[in-house]
């Protein structure tokens, strides 16, 4: 019942939210929301370690069962604290700014978060299913509240996404027929049974299913896009939890079905002791990893490079999981976790900034760190661990990942995913470049510091980042009880010491370690040479002189050096084929409709030509 | 229980005497023609509750089956009559709360009984050539309706349909005559014992005339060309009828044929390969439409292509799917297309464009059509999910070649997600071009469709409540021995 009672709220909270919005007002619509989303919290922690379930009668699909499980609750804290925290996060983005359909918004999210809670509690794939497109829908929808410029790029992203619930409506359609049975735990026990040509494209439907919702390339194509599109206030939620569910679901076909361990039993060639199907995935994960990276570089809108760091990280959590070692699924939940963190972090840094200055174009902010020291901190802190840093959470979660790759001696694919991170420095350096270093252009003189409850979001999250890259303990114990539930080995760990085929380290003596060095550069920092203090406008300019209205912070084509050299190589693109074959769909579409050309005529035309055909062709039939 | 012979006789008594009662006293006749309907729909109820235990088998005149005329109604018919009926109660609703009638206003209430009684005499009868009576009846009563307001496009839309209905019914006849001639029998069920005996080349022919002449009405490839005209020109109340309850009767009687009185089950790929170029063409059209109506006449075409695949299967899951897909469809084509007309009159356009921004105008509007948009693309929770659902799986069951063919439909039916959600985009997220313009909707008819709509949210978070109808029409359409024993009664 009280399983069934946090499923079924989110979706009357919408409701009551909604109603309380139409008759009381905002303010107290938002004080609710709160309370509500509160609530959430409070009720998703308490089912920590405890086995509540559910069931209700599915005619001959066998008993819904809803249940919570380590796995569940690990991504449905994450989700509702998110969600909570984005709440807070969007109520001054979303009283002020120009949102299309404002008073369904906050009710879109409620449904938003109730599918999310449905799809992590299902322990039956018709009712994950279920929920699974009622997230779609609703992520659509909020991905669109920014108008009419969000059209396309919505449309892509649902587009897309329901393309893959297909996939995962004929990979659940072939577990049925082969086993008549969809509760996970009893096709965990019955997926032996099933011939290997069937599993391997169960998995692969699987895969596509999920990997729309994991950015994993080539089906990563909507993902710059939407991320870029969607109200600011949404992207932090949207790449941060969303993104993650399609780890959670992937995580759930192969491990929770133990597609792995069967498939991996029956069929043994593949490189490294790993089987072909998950090696090619793996390495999708490396390559999307590696080129997400790189694509950010070139972005001088900064939520799309963003949103391209977002698809490269998520590439490394893909590959994690799908080399199956307890290192390798203990790091990509690690890093899934820490992602959410910082990726949500950023992306609110991002839209704190996009709230002030109104516009998205890194060339043409600059010198805000006076303005907005506190944003200014959180992004620092953000990028310190998406390039994956010590002490931060990020470096942490890499590591495991790393370690997991050199323990199984995958050469390549470690050296992809040290290549996207060393790609990583130079695009997360651009955020602090452009953004807040070099001349304030004047219009920006005046900007403030964005309220309050935007700041508190950012900095929990910053807190979080470094309190788990300092304490990894606090998350791999229950990241440890996940893996064994799904029959690997635990990994060792102490609070702080994480243990690893390869030798183990401790986060805290590295922290100790980081803040030796910081506090010896501060020292020489006050206490060597005297600084002094210049004018910015203190520049060599040939003997111009320089105002505070002439630009000289030139952050236009960065790296354009590097994009001549790269870009050629990537001239053919996932996103250039689909288009390219959405604009033939939409030409045919024009070629077909001349058969209903409205005239009777033709009609009749048909009509005989039709009965010519059936009376040769009964010819066939009798 | 009530006698199915009633839901015939009493409608169609009711029609002649309109013109009599309309000299009198105009609102009597609506509030009689309402009570017919209200009547008639409580009386299908109660036939369905029955005939989904046992079926209902009614002789006229006393002559038992193979001679005499016969009622034979089994859950499969009586479920079909139930979303005719139900359909026929909720568009007069419509119409009469409008209190906006086309001009003849008696002959609007005559050929609206009419078609409402051809229509369940089809789904009701035991023979084919009351079967060919009752298509007659439907079809000539419905040329009459949908030109009905006179006026050039309705009349044009009219015109098409006329010729091309009266030269494929024809060949309805023209099969009948070939199974007489063999069989010497008009029973459904006494020639499906029989059929044996046929010459297979006649059986074949037979069979296409039949398919000529009912692939018109349930809008099949390459038939289905009158459907975007006459949907687009006929009034909104009477195309609603059109796609809700005219196509339904007119797929009865296609499968009914197929799998009972042929007992056709191993080449039924004739049936999925027209349905599947029914659908493709259909939403390939519909993709560019910028005409709401237009737009949703072709998907209605694609949405019967769907059902007929699901019945061109030939199995139980084949059939259930097909099943949910009509029911679905029934309902939530009729609140679209009934939602579009009333629309059409305040905002004095069709045209997608004129609705950007309605959710800020016309908000429950938005959000009716919304809800029963996202039912016909198939998410959940609606209803439009089960029927997909099981489609899925029922080609999945059916042979490994056919998953090929599964991924192409869904494929297609990606393009239908694809326009609608670009109308509710249009609807939520667009801001309207005049603010001002704040319009107001009649909350009686507001509160009709809420209902329509609710039924589609029930029915998609508790399927079990429909599938209870659902599986036995699904089972005795699969039952063709069945079927041929509760007509004959073992006798013959």
């Amino acid at each position: 019942m009280y399983l069934a009672l946090l499923i079924i709220l989110p979706f009357i909270s919408a409701f009551i939210v909604y109603f309380i919005d139409r008759i009381k007002g905002r303010r107290e619509a938002e004080f609710l929301s709160y309370l509500l989303a509160s609530l959430f919290v409070l009720m998703v922690l308490f089912t920590y370690g405890r086995n509540i379930s559910f069931s209700i009668d599915g005619g001959s699909f066998g008993r819904i069962v809803f249940r919570t499980d380590m796995l569940s609750w690990f991504f449905a804290i994450l989700s509702a604290g998110f969600f909570l925290l984005s709440l807070v996060f969007n109520f001054p983005y979303y009283k002020e700014k120009e949102l299309v359909s404002k008073e369904y918004y906050i009710p879109t999210f409620f449904l938003l978060i109730g599918s999310i809670f449905g799809i992590l509690f299902s322990r039956h794939l018709l009712s994950m299913f279920f929920f699974w497109e009622i997230m779609t829908w609703s992520s659509y929808l909020m991905a669109s509240y920014s108008g009419k410029v969000s059209r396309t790029s919505s449309m892509r992203y649902v587009i897309m996404s329901i393309f893959g619930a297909y996939a995962f409506l004929i990979a659940i359609g072939m577990i049925f027929m082969k086993i008549h049975a969809l509760d996970i735990t009893i096709i965990a026990g019955k997926i032996p049974t099933i011939d290997l040509a069937s599993m391997v494209s169960i998995l692969i439907l699987f895969t596509i299913a999920f990997g729309v919702k994991a950015a994993l390339m080539p089906l990563h194509t909507w993902a710059p896009f939407a991320y870029t599109e969607a109200p600011s206030g949404f992207t932090p939620f949207f790449s941060g939890v969303l993104s993650k569910l399609g780890v959670f679901a992937l995580f759930v076909s192969i491990f929770s079905i133990p597609l792995f361990r069967v498939i991996s039993n029956l069929y043994k060639s593949g490189p490294f002791g790993l089987s072909w199907p998950f090696y090619v995935v793996a390495l999708l994960g490396a390559i999307t990893a590696f080129l997400g990276s790189v694509l950010a570089f070139f972005q001088d809108d900064a939520k799309k490079l963003l949103a391209f760091s977002s698809i490269s990280q998520l590439g490394y959590i893909i590959t994690g999981l799908f080399i199956g070692t307890s290192l390798g699924i203990g790091g990509a939940l690690f890093h899934a976790l820490n992602h959410t963190i910082f990726k949500g972090m950023l992306f609110m840094a991002i839209a704190s900034v996009i709230y002030r200055t109104n516009t998205r174009r890194l060339s043409e902010m600059g010198g805000l760190l006076p303005n907005m020291p506190v944003t200014f901190v959180v992004v620092l802190g953000g990028i310190i661990a998406l390039a994956g840093i010590p002490p931060s959470g990020g470096f942490a979660s890499k590591w495991m990942l790393y370690e997991a790759l050199i323990a199984k001696k995958m050469v390549f694919m470690a050296t992809l995913l040290f290549l996207a991170t060393t790609a990583s420095f130079l695009y997360v350096f651009r955020l602090i470049h452009s953004i807040f270093l070099g001349q304030r252009p004047v219009r920006f003189a005046t900007i403030k510091e964005v309220p309050l409850p935007m700041q508190i979001p950012m900095i929990i999250l910053l807190i979080f980042t470094y309190i788990f890259g300092i304490f990894p303990g606090l998350v791999l114990s229950p990241i440890s009880r996940i893996l064994t539930d799904v029959g690997f080995q635990p990994i060792n760990y102490t609070i702080t010491q994480v243990a690893s085929p390869l030798g183990s380290w401790n986060a805290f003596w590295v922290f100790v370690l980081m803040g030796w060095a910081f506090i010896i550069g501060l020292f020489f920092f006050f206490v060597g040479a005297p600084s002094r203090k210049v004018s910015k406008l203190d520049t060599f300019a040939s003997g111009e002189i320089l105002g505070e209205d002439v630009p000289y912070h030139y952050s236009y084509y960065f790296y354009r050096p590097l994009e001549d050299v790269i870009m050629p190589y990537l001239r053919v693109s996932a996103h250039k084929i689909y288009e390219s074959l959405s604009a033939f769909v939409v030409k045919s579409s024009g070629i077909v409709r001349l058969w209903y050309n409205g005239n009777l005529e033709t009609y009749v035309f048909y009509l005989v030509v039709f009965i010519f055909f059936i009376l040769v062709f009964s010819k066939l039939i009798a | 229980m009530v006698n199915p012979i009633l839901l015939i006789a009493i409608p169609l008594f009711v029609a002649f005497s309109v013109p009599i009662i309309g000299h009198i006293n105009k609102k009597t006749v609506s509030y009689l023609v309402l009570g017919t309907l209200l009547f008639n729909f409580v009386g299908v109820t109660t036939i369905l509750e029955h005939a989904i235990k046992k079926p209902i088998l009614v002789v006229i005149g006393g002559w038992p089956p193979p001679w005499g005329i016969n009622l034979s109604v089994d859950a499969l018919g009586a479920f079909f009559a139930f979303i005719i009926l139900f359909i026929a109660l909720i568009v007069y609703i419509y119409v009469f709360y409008r209190d906006f009638y086309p001009a003849p206003f008696e002959k609007f209430n005559m050929l609206y009984l009419l078609v409402v009684m051809g229509a369940t005499g089809m789904v009701f009868t035991g023979d084919i050539f009351n079967m060919f009576v009752f298509l007659e009846i439907t079809a000539i009563s419905s040329y009459g309706l949908s030109g009905i307001r006179g006026d050039g496009k309705g009349s044009e839309g009219a015109f098409k349909y006329l010729i091309l209905g009266s030269i494929s019914s024809s060949f309805v006849l023209i099969g009948i005559m070939f199974l007489y001639g063999t069989v010497g029998s008009l029973n459904i069920a006494h020639i499906a014992q029989n059929i044996d005996k046929v010459n297979p080349y006649v059986l074949g022919v037979a069979f296409m005339m039949f398919l000529v002449g009912f692939g018109m009405e349930s809008e099949l490839f390459p038939l289905n060309a009158w459907v975007p005209d006459t949907y687009t020109g006929a009034p909104h109340f009477v195309t609603a009828l059109f796609s809700g309850m005219i196509s339904k009767a007119g797929i009865y009687a296609l499968i009914r044929l197929f799998y009972v009185l042929f007992g056709f089950t191993h080449f039924s790929w004739i049936l999925m390969l027209l349905a599947f170029f029914t659908l493709f063409m259909a939403e390939l059209s519909a993709l560019t439409q910028t005409d709401f109506k237009r737009l949703l006449s072709y998907s209605s075409i694609g949405q019967m292509g769907l059902a007929t695949l699901g019945f061109g299967l030939g199995s139980y899951l084949g059939f259930t799917a097909a099943l949910f897909q009509l029911f679905n469809h029934a309902i939530s084509k009729v609140v679209l297309f009934l939602g579009v007309g009333y629309m059409e009159g305040l905002l004095k356009s069709r045209r997608l464009s004129s609705m950007e921004g309605l959710a800020k105008r016309l908000p429950w509007f938005a959000f009716i059509f919304t809800l029963a948009m996202f039912s016909i693309i198939g998410l959940p929770p609606f209803l439009g999910f089960w029927g997909k659902f099981y489609l899925v799986l029922a080609f999945i069951q059916a042979k490994p070649l056919y998953m090929i063919f599964i991924i192409i439909i869904l494929l297609v039916t990606l393009v239908e997600a694809y326009y609608y959600l670009r109308i509710v985009h249009k609807f939520y997220f667009t801001p309207p071009k005049d603010e001002t313009l704040k319009l107001k909707g009649d909350s009686r008819i507001i509160f009709l469709m809420l209902i329509l709509v609710s039924i589609l949210f029930l029915l998609g978070i508790w399927p079990k409540a429909i599938l209870l109808y659902i599986k036995p029409a699904a089972l005795s359409l699969a039952d063709k021995i069945g079927y041929i024993k509760f007509v004959l009664k073992g006798g013959l």
